[in-house]
């Protein structure tokens, strides 16, 4: 029994000291290797950390009786040093083995609280556990309230140290949604991240906190181009798209960039970001909010370039279609707002089912399909009695609009348009219908 | 003894007033330990300089009182001095807990004069600076050792009031004060004359400037560790040995700013030194191991590890000049060689305890010599040494070392170590560990046939253990009973 402590004290002690050692370690993972060879089972290869699978039930249970032997000593801060250093080599172990168990997290914490471990093995440590177990809810938390920490040790001008984090925060959560699909805890976090940076300095009115949304954008767009049907990327990708609407900063040249090759596209000349607003939606007597046409620029490139290229290459993929209708009920919204027009909210759903009712159908096809036919469109017997929604005066001046984001390929055949042939399409379809009807959000 | 105490004890009659006041004067500011539960609340007793005519007659009743203590039967049949001897062989809770008996038992229980050696290394967690204080003021010049390893809330304020009012004390350490700096030193050296050993392992705020001080103010100093001070560098070490030449144990672990020079320092000027600690010193040279092996001949414990600029030459030298090593540590001096072993085994007779971990170049020829020339080897570390095979193995276990003394034999990482060392092992009969992690020839059977001739040994390897481990959360059964009979 003692010796075999001795090997388990001695494994334990290895582990913490490549952790304390190598702060590029990468990876940590559990090597199924069930065979016993007198060898280490601590493999490291290359920044990578292993445990061999033979050793870990022993392990861990050594190291969860030895743990909640100390444990209340360790709530009262009645631990000698000495043991206390033992009990920082137990958890690192137990929680690199099994990261669910809060009481160990919470012992860290406590741990740091009495200024005995250092932040930064914290970062290390939450990484490890996340390389091994990216879905890991308490890792993630454990991390937060790290990053929290760091944060307010970093002074109010110093942004540049709080990138450097938000960077590091960036990586591994890339890392994490890399490991697993559809890790929402992942992509949770990183939005924290960026928020607690944007309360922490206060800075939704400068150029640096837009080109950050832009950067983090132009990687989201590298991340969905390899997770097509990975709806969190695009969840993240909106996220950051209503950043830019919340964000107070004017243009930077990269939507001047971007203004530019969508007029090229819609046909529109425009020499500065009022005049393009007046030819995509109409006149207005009120201006247009800045961040609002950054949006609206950042929706239709996404709407012209970027979805229509994804569509092409994997035709099929539901997230797309999913992420097109944001794009417009958005861009619907913004119009409706820019022409102080309400959203009507009042109808049942029931009268919108496809089959239910052919008149909308047919109204929506005609419409969409031919854009002249306004008048034609405004004479319509509605059915559900209130749907005035697309009112005149909106659709006078979106129709053009209206015709773009529709892509052609949609509604080629009237029977595509009902049969549901294509999935996406047919979905699509009733989507648009209901963003123009409701008000998704 | 006795007969300070005895003028200490009239002394504390004198007092007792005032004593009374401060009742528990160690545990007024500690809310944890040896206090009872009942809290004493200071009572307003008059003390000695307040203390005005019209009080004269309350404090009469005080005393009447308190001798009324005195009249209870063991003190009656024990004279205070013979209560005070008693006590002296207390510890500290014990005599706290006396303390708190009656007003002359905590009279006597807090006097100084048992108060004469103190390691608070139990209750470093509740020791701050106004404890340390009321010790100092309790204690006096009668404080001879005080140890507060561990008592992080130490301070440099309450270190100085300790160096004024203790100024006889012998023996200090502070592993682990890490708040502590020049200051303490500084305060110590001025009015601590006596000092002979100071303990300041991982303190890290220390640096050239205490050692400086000290080397002014207690040239008594002979046992000094700077262990893990990483701002220690030459000039500090080199004023200590100017200042202190009865110097017998310097360590300094991990001090990566000790050169050469520091070292030829110490050797020239105290040459009583016997222990001396080098862990980790990395930048210190040939020269430097020469200069101790000429000058401190007396040396018996010297630990290099990790001194990796070391060759052959610093054994050769310790070889020839320090004939009573009798624990040597080179784990990861990588450049040394067998014949540096030969040359050390022909002439330290003494050896106890060698440690050459990670010593590469290291062969079978260099056990042969040891089992030859050192029959004292207890403690043997070979971990890492690549090149030891069963044969140098087979002639240590016929030494006559293997048959007395050996204890511990380490031989982690020895990839070409199989089974039939152990085999050899078996007549090792002291043998009480011997580490084989990592040594992948070794088999489950070998072990097993080592542990049926030594029945008390430990083998440390890397297999799991045969039992299951116990469940780690109490087991439960997985199905209740009916579920079983169906």
């Amino acid at each position: 029994m003692e010796e075999d402590n001795a090997m388990y004290e001695k494994i334990l002690i290895d582990i913490k000291n490549l952790i304390y050692c190598d702060p590029n370690l990468k990876d940590f993972c559990i090597v199924p290797i069930n065979e016993n060879k007198n060898k280490s089972p601590v493999l490291y290869e290359e920044h990578n950390l292993g445990l061999e699978l033979w050793c870990v039930k022993y392990v861990y249970s050594y190291l969860y009786k030895e743990l909640f032997k100390v444990r209340q000593r360790l709530t009262k801060n009645r631990l000698i040093h000495q043991k206390i250093e033992e009990v920082d080599k137990y958890l690192i172990s137990a929680l690199l083995i099994h990261p669910d168990v809060s009481t160990f997290w919470n012992m860290r914490r406590e741990l740091v609280e009495y200024g005995i471990i250092n932040l930064d093995i914290e970062l290390l440590l939450t990484k490890l556990v996340l390389s091994n177990k990216s879905k890991s809810n308490e890792a993630f938390a454990y991390r937060k309230w790290v990053v929290t920490k760091l944060l307010k040790a970093i002074p109010k001008q110093d942004i540049g140290s709080t990138l450097a984090l938000l960077n590091r925060e960036f990586i591994v959560t890339e890392m994490a949604a890399q490991k697993s699909p559809n890790n929402y805890h992942s992509w949770n976090h990183r939005m924290w991240s960026l928020e607690a940076a944007l309360t922490k300095h206060d800075f939704a009115d400068t150029i640096s906190y837009l080109n950050l949304l832009f950067e983090q954008l132009d990687f989201s767009i590298r991340w969905i181009q390899s997770h097509i049907s990975e709806h969190t990327g695009f969840h993240y990708r909106q996220y950051l798209l209503k950043c830019v609407l919340n964000s107070d900063c004017l243009g930077s040249e990269r939507t001047i960039k971007s203004r530019h090759l969508l007029e090229a596209f819609i046909h529109i000349k425009a020499c500065d970001d009022e005049t393009f607003i007046h030819q995509l939606l109409g006149k207005c007597n009120s201006p247009m909010h800045c961040s609002k046409v950054n949006f609206i620029i950042l929706l239709l490139e996404d709407l012209f370039y970027f979805m229509e290229k994804l569509n092409e290459l994997f035709p099929g993929h539901e997230a797309i279609w999913y992420h097109r209708r944001f794009i417009i009920f958005h861009i619907l919204k913004i119009a409706h707002e820019y022409h102080n027009i309400g959203w009507f909210r009042n109808v049942n759903i029931n009268d919108l089912m496809l089959n239910s009712n052919d008149n909308i159908t047919n109204i929506d096809y005609d419409l969409l399909c031919d854009g002249n036919n306004i008048q034609n469109y405004q004479n319509m017997n509605w059915t559900p009695s209130s749907l005035p929604i697309c009112t005149k005066y909106f659709l006078s001046s979106n129709l053009n609009i209206f015709k773009k984001i529709v892509p052609p390929n949609v509604m080629p055949h009237k029977n595509n348009w009902r049969g549901g042939t294509k999935n996406g399409c047919s979905v699509f379809c009733v989507l648009i219908k209901i963003i123009i009807l409701f008000n998704v959000e | 003894m006795s007969y300070a105490s005895r003028n200490k004890l009239e002394s504390a009659r004198t007092q007792n007033e005032e004593d009374s006041v401060n009742v528990d004067v160690v545990g007024c500011n500690t809310h944890h330990w040896w206090r009872s539960k009942n809290k004493r609340i200071k009572q307003p007793f008059p003390n000695k300089n307040s203390m005005a005519v019209d009080s004269v007659k309350k404090n009469c009743s005080q005393l009447t009182k308190v001798f009324a203590e005195d009249e209870a039967p063991i003190n009656k049949k024990l004279p205070k001095e013979l209560i005070l001897r008693i006590f002296s062989y207390l510890d500290v809770v014990s005599l706290c807990r006396c303390a708190q008996v009656s007003k002359s038992w905590n009279v006597l229980a807090l006097d100084g004069s048992n108060w004469q050696r103190i390691d608070l290394f139990d209750f470093q967690k509740d020791v701050e600076g106004p404890i340390i204080e009321n010790i100092s003021r309790r204690c006096g010049g009668f404080l001879r050792q005080l140890s507060l390893r561990g008592c992080q809330s130490i301070a440099d304020g309450s270190m100085k009031t300790l160096a004024q009012l203790c100024q006889n004390v012998e023996d200090l350490n502070l592993n682990g004060c890490k708040k502590i700096t020049d200051t303490t030193c500084q305060s110590l050296s001025k009015h601590c004359s006596k000092l002979q050993k100071l303990n300041l392992d991982s303190c890290s705020a220390i640096t050239d400037l205490s050692l400086k001080s000290l080397s002014d103010g207690c040239p008594q100093l002979s046992h000094i560790n700077v262990s893990w001070c990483s701002n220690i560098t030459e000039s500090g070490v080199e004023a200590l040995a100017r200042g202190c030449p009865k110097l017998k144990s310097f360590v300094s672990k991990g001090c990566r700013q000790i050169t050469s020079r520091a070292v030829i320092c110490l050797a020239r000027f105290c040459e009583n030194l016997e222990i001396i600690n080098l862990l980790g010193c990395s930048s210190i040279r040939d020269e430097a191991v020469q200069a101790l092996a000429e000058k401190c001949n007396k040396v018996h414990y010297l630990c290099l590890s990790g001194c990796l600029k070391l060759t052959d030459t610093s054994l050769i030298a310790l070889a020839q000049q320090c004939p009573f090593l009798s624990t040597l540590e080179v784990a990861g001096c990588s450049q040394f060689t067998d014949a540096a072993f030969q040359a050390l085994a022909r002439s330290c007779r003494y050896l106890e305890k060698m440690d050459l971990d990670e010593c590469i170049l290291i062969t079978d020829a260099t056990l042969i010599h040891l089992s030859m020339g050192c029959p004292r080897i207890e403690y043997l570390t070979l971990s890492h040494c690549e090149l030891i095979t069963d044969e140098g193995i087979r002639h240590l276990s016929m030494s006559p070392c293997a048959a007395e003394n050996l204890t511990v034999l380490e031989l982690d990482n020895c990839p070409l170590v199989t089974d039939a060392s152990l085999e050899h092992l078996t007549s090792c009969h002291n043998l009480q560990r011997v580490e084989l992690y990592d040594c992948q020839l070794i088999t489950r059977v070998g072990i097993r046939r080592l542990r049926s001739h030594l029945p008390n040994i430990k083998v440390h390897a890397y297999f799991a253990p045969v039992t299951p481990p116990p469940s780690a959360g109490g087991s439960r059964q997985r199905y209740c009973r009916c579920c079983a009979i169906l």
